[in-house]
């Protein structure tokens, strides 16, 4: 069994593990709450959530999303851009840059806090992203997402690799600041269970082929359950199972999730 | 049709809360107050003596193959993540002198496994492959997904014991943590503990070699309680008519010591100690004068490698750890302790060993009863 075997078998059972339960509520449509599908917000929707982007619906075909937590220290600005709906199926690219230095030279100090040694110099660091979705509707009350990403990183200088972070989710998603480039597949569904509850289960394969075979790929799956309140609100509880190739070696990560999310329309133009 | 879906929501929403409450590894690893040590074997085995009449007992510090490089902890430095090849340098130097020495059984302090700082190299597996030792104990004293502080990162370090026989138990038995620490502080920091294997030695129903590494910074009484319980191990033993070896960094002066404060040696260029508006006066792990009696009881009822008597006459010649690089060996924190007398004469100090650690290694032999 190859090291690719068990993240794929993964990818497999939740994606083919469909409820086929009823929408009944909350069928708000799938431009709300559309974060991870080829679905853009409705023109001048607004959506935040304590730990995902915020969102803005630009127009009928793009929104704009930073995450404002990090803005300040890592400036990043991404553009998502519907491209065509054809027989329900919905395609879409998103586009983006962001700028980790500042983040890094943060964390690269002494005392507490210090995630980087400060021994090391960080150079400046462009991060592009670059990511299609493709989204269609399952049993009417469903929403299956496909989605291919390449991203790459452009730098002043050589970065050293010991100021790697080595945890879950941080440490697979900064590889392309030392493996030059990487690629990322993935699926997403999404749906109704009943009343105000809904989930969203994903699965995301990481793969940087510049890096070494035994540091090479990751997998994620993410299980959610929401509650939504209303078009404005709604609160999320689930899991983070992570799998990645680690300096150390590999290892399996189990994390909760917890997030609350807002949305508004903006009043005008 | 509505109770069905209910049901589901729920069973999903409890195995969730389940998931989340047994499933999740804790960032910093805590300890039960007895546990089973992690057991190694070395990849080839070498053929170990059958009926040896005296075995060769050492114990060191290796600094987790850091050698001689400035470490921003514990050396006036600043590195903190070392490459491969410098622990790979000193981790040889260290194969190197254990091969010329050749101990029987050798008991070690700061010794990581899959650390960070030290390329991951499990220097316990590394030092079996490369040694005459067969087998292995290890213990953790500090284990964490990541120390959030100078970098440190991921962190595995800990107190092992190599044996040419097989090791056929090893107890972690839990130390009291420090109690001048604050919470956070205490969370992330070391977890100290004894180390207790009980080793097949040839002609011996039973035998343990003990391994301690106590409290190298408190300013309370951790380090005396740490003392306390080690001894009462010892005296466990003893009680039991069980022979054993005992040793380790015990970050304690002879009672006979004449120089007990080191502060103004071990500052950094930019700390103050000693006068009348420094808070606090002393630093922290360097001044010896209010525990220069704590190792008094392990010297009265056991029977020490390099006798009191002896590290008076010459204490130069036992000292077995520095914190300056450019200045010799001055202070004796490394010990071996047994019940059954070490062979006269037989101790040495390695301190020519000192590229390869800030600590020399002690060494003895002990005569096997029959």
């Amino acid at each position: 069994m190859n090291k690719f075997t068990m993240p794929l078998c993964a990818l497999l059972v939740f994606s083919i593990n469909l409820s086929g339960q009823s929408l009944d509520v909350i069928n708000l449509g799938w431009q709300n709450w559309s974060i991870g599908t080829a679905q853009v917000l409705p023109q001048q929707r607004v959506e935040i959530g304590v730990f995902q982007p915020l969102r803005y619906g630009y127009s009928e075909k793009m929104e704009f999303s930073v995450h404002p937590l990090l803005f300040f220290v890592a400036p990043n600005f991404d553009i998502k851009r519907k491209h065509a709906e054809i027989g329900g199926i919905s395609l879409a690219s998103l586009h983006g840059l962001s700028y980790p230095t500042w983040l890094m030279r943060l964390l690269a100090r002494e005392g507490i806090g210090g995630l980087i040694s400060p021994e090391f110099n960080i150079p400046h660091i462009i991060s592009v992203q670059n990511e299609l979705f493709v989204s269609g509707e399952l049993l009417s009350s469903h929403l299956l997402t496909g989605i291919l990403a390449f991203n790459f990183a452009v730098k002043s200088g050589p970065l050293d690799p010991r100021t790697t972070i080595d945890l879950p989710v941080v440490y697979i998603r900064s590889g392309v600041y030392y493996h030059d480039y990487g690629m990322r597949a993935g699926v997403d569904i999404k749906g109704a269970l009943a009343w105000r509850w809904s989930y969203v289960l994903d699965g995301m394969f990481f793969y940087y082929p510049k890096a070494e075979s035994d540091i090479n790929m990751a997998f994620e799956h993410k299980g959610l359950l929401y509650w939504t309140k209303s078009r404005s609100f709604q609160i999320c509880l689930g899991y983070l199972l992570s799998y990645g190739e680690y300096p150390f070696g590999t290892q399996w990560h189990l994390l909760p999730l917890v997030d609350m999310q807002w949305g508004w329309t903006r009043k005008g133009r | 049709m509505v109770t069905k879906s209910k049901k589901k929501c729920c069973l999903f929403l409890s195995l969730l809360l389940i998931l989340h409450f047994i499933s999740c590894e804790p960032l910093v690893t805590q300890f039960e107050d007895l546990e089973d040590g992690h057991m190694y074997t070395a990849r080839s085995l070498t053929s170990a003596p059958t009926s040896p009449d005296t075995i060769c007992v050492m114990t060191w510090n290796i600094r987790f193959g850091a050698g001689l490089i400035p470490w921003f902890g514990d050396s006036k430095g600043s590195r903190v993540i070392l490459t491969e090849s410098e622990v790979f340098h000193n981790m040889n130097g260290i194969a190197a002198k254990l091969q010329s020495v050749q101990p029987d059984i050798l008991l070690l302090q700061e010794v990581d496994i899959q650390s960070k700082r030290t390329a991951y190299i499990d220097q316990v597996q590394w030092l079996l492959d490369h040694t005459h030792f067969n087998y292995g104990a290890y213990a953790a004293v500090w284990k964490a997904q990541v120390i959030p502080s100078d970098g440190l990162g991921r962190m595995d370090m800990g107190t092992a014991v190599l044996s040419r026989w097989p090791i056929t138990k090893a107890e972690r038995i839990a130390l009291p943590l420090r109690g001048d620490q604050d919470a956070l502080t205490k969370h992330f920091y070391l977890r100290r503990n004894i180390l207790k294997t009980k080793i097949a030695l040839p002609g011996l129903e039973d035998f343990y070699a003990i391994n301690i590494h106590t409290s190298a910074f408190s300013t309370d009484d951790t380090k005396k309680q740490q003392l306390d319980i080690f001894k009462s191990k010892l005296d466990e033993l003893v009680a039991r008519n069980i022979p054993f070896v005992a040793g380790g960094d015990l970050n304690s002066l002879p009672p006979n010591a004449t120089v007990l404060d080191y502060c103004m040696i071990d500052k950094r260029d930019d700390e103050s100690f000693h006068g009348p508006d420094d808070d606090p006066q002393h630093k922290e792990g360097s001044w010896f004068g209010p525990e220069i009696t704590w190792l008094q009881d392990l010297y009265d009822n056991y029977v020490a490698a390099i006798p009191l008597d002896e590290y008076g006459a010459n204490e130069s010649h036992y000292f077995s750890h520095t914190t300056d690089w450019t200045a010799p060996y001055d202070r004796k924190l490394d010990y071996l302790f047994a019940k059954i007398p070490w062979i006269v004469g037989s101790d040495s100090t390695h301190q020519d060993a000192r590229q390869w650690s800030d600590h020399a290694p002690v060494s003895a032999r002990w005569e096997v009863p029959k």
